[in-house]
């Protein structure tokens, strides 16, 4: 066990650090995050009309029937424009990140998006409908190759510039040629594209084509691949979700966004794999399915692991680990490893099972802020989803049982020996200061 | 008035991923404040943001504070802090686990003791 411990501390730890530091992930990972708004803002009016849906009063949902579209227009400028939001969202990052003026990167960012993600149709007019989930990717790209550019004319001095200027509008004479490069890029990209495909823009030769990489991510042994690594950064101290969202989150958000269309017009959920598959199942009572943990210290004998659930409990209820991942600790404990990295991935594997049989439908809205298992209600809108919660944080105590009560046998023997002299040190050195806390 | 520590002002600034986790340590820790005699006279500002935006708050602040969750950035957030010239520690895994905020604040004053 301790081999294993100094193995992972000396090659996964690592190996986390350079995807977090590779720019484009992270300015992908920081750039979906902000995101997160907008998919909150889509779903509410979904997660509404449905409730008013369900009223048992014929008057009721009536109402909601007849004036559905009026409420769906929260859903159609969010969902329906993603590209455009995703595009702001990944460009202002970015721009951040390689330290240019923002303003100019995200134009750059927004305009090569637009002009791989929509045409002019015959008639003069913008086709855009190609600017919801399934230009997502193209705007990631689009945003990350423009702010490049941008970045490297900006350093290579491959811009306008006049003497004597005030430093504002010399940003902007100097954004003219990169913006321009970029936009040019595209549209030799996107007419290339044309020719080989009879009129086509990448999004709308895309959906075909990108159709079998979705479907693989969408597998219950990618699932169980990414459960374990999120498992097994957290088990290293690591917050295993914001290494993983880099590469995962864009595949969820649009897969997400096309159950939610075909949830609004009464067709079967096509994906499994979205952003509250994993919030409110897998991760459901935080990652690494918490609360099943904070539950066995709640009832544990000795007195620190009680306290230590007591103060985990609210947090672990809204999705927020970190307090039983520290203060237990989970990371970096040997008794708990085996069923907190290989037995959450299985559970996650079991509910991807469960919904794939159908016995639950399929989450349909992205949802946030509320506690597990009402989450768990909301994003699927179906009452059978909390019972799989519950049964979920039932299996994950039994789970856990057994080491957990080999865990509490050698927290008691600890109680009774001393701390260590590095602690006594630092309570040394805190009661200097004489606080009145 | 912290013995040992000559500036009025001693403002955190607490960086997680999303914030979220933190912003339950930052609750705490200010209410610690608002209760204490010795930082009474001071200005104590305590917030929790994201850590990608740490560059759009850092100035404000005296500390930068990390989530053990997230010491993979450290290097990375080490770099920016040392470009504003700010002190930046990660806080204590036992602390941050258990809600200890007093713990958190006093090691925190260490620090701007250590680098005033």
């Amino acid at each position: 066990m301790k081999n294993l411990m100094v193995f992972l501390e000396k090659y996964v730890e690592p190996l986390a650090k350079k995807f977090e530091q590779q720019r484009h992930i992270a300015s992908i990972k920081n750039g979906m995050i902000s995101l997160i708004t907008v998919l909150l803002v889509g779903s509410f009016s979904t997660i509404f009309v449905s409730i008013g849906k369900l009223i048992p009063i014929t008057g009721v949902q009536k109402f909601f029937t007849q004036n559905e579209a009026l409420f769906n227009i929260p859903f159609n400028y969010t969902f329906g424009l993603l590209s455009v939001f995703c595009a702001l969202a990944i460009s202002y990052r970015h721009s951040q990140r390689l330290e240019v003026p923002v303003f100019h990167g995200m134009a750059a960012g927004l305009l090569s998006t637009l002009v791989l993600d929509t045409k002019i149709g015959a008639n003069g007019k913008f086709i855009t409908e190609f600017l919801d989930s399934r230009g997502l990717f193209l705007a990631i790209f689009a945003s990350l190759v423009a702010v490049e550019i941008y970045a490297y004319c900006l350093r290579h001095n491959v811009t306008l510039h006049f003497k004597g200027l005030p430093s504002m509008i010399a940003d902007t004479f100097a954004a003219v040629i990169p913006i321009l490069i970029s936009m040019i890029l595209m549209i030799v990209i996107t007419t290339i594209v044309g020719q080989f495909t009879g009129g086509k823009i990448l999004p709308e030769a895309f959906t075909t084509s990108l159709a079998p990489f979705f479907n693989s991510i969408d597998t219950p042994w990618v699932v169980f691949i990414i459960a374990l690594f999120n498992s097994l950064l957290w088990f290293l101290g690591l917050n295993g979700y914001a290494i993983m969202i880099g590469f995962v989150l864009p595949v969820m958000t649009s897969n997400l966004a096309e159950n939610m269309a075909a949830y609004q017009a009464g067709k079967p959920i096509p994906h499994i794999f979205v952003t509250t598959f994993w919030d409110f199942f897998c991760a459901n009572t935080g990652d690494g399915l918490t609360l099943a943990i904070v539950i066995l210290a709640l009832m544990s004998t000795s007195k620190e692991l009680k306290a230590i659930g007591k103060a985990c409990l609210v947090p672990s209820l809204f999705g927020i680990s970190e307090p039983a991942i520290f203060g237990l600790p989970i990371a970096y404990n040997p008794y708990l490893f085996i069923p907190f990295v290989f037995g959450t991935p299985i559970l996650a594997t079991l509910q991807w099972f469960v919904f794939h049989l159908g016995w639950v439908r399929p989450p349909i809205a992205h949802v946030g802020g509320v506690p597990a298992y009402v989450g768990s209600y909301l994003s699927t809108m179906d009452p059978r989803a909390v019972i799989l919660a519950i049964v979920v944080t039932i299996l994950a105590v039994l789970m856990h049982y057994p080491f957990f009560k080999m865990f509490e046998k050698s927290v008691k023997e600890q109680e009774a020996k001393e701390v260590s002299a590095e602690e006594v040190q630092r309570q040394k050195e805190q009661d200097a200061l004489e606080v009145d806390f | 008035m912290i013995k040992g520590y000559n500036a009025t002002h001693l403002n955190l600034l607490l960086v997680c991923n999303m914030g979220i986790s933190t912003g339950l340590i930052v609750q705490k820790m200010a209410d610690i404040r608002d209760q204490s005699k010795t930082l009474s006279d001071m200005e104590v500002k305590i917030e929790a943001h994201p850590s990608g935006e740490i560059q759009e708050f850092i100035n404000d602040f005296d500390v930068v504070l990390v989530g053990p969750q997230i010491k993979y950035q450290l290097s990375e957030l080490k770099k920016v802090a040392a470009e504003f010239e700010k002190p930046i520690a990660v806080i204590d895994a036992k602390d941050y686990g258990t809600g200890n905020a007093a713990s958190i604040l006093k090691d925190a004053m260490l620090v701007a003791i250590k680098n005033q």
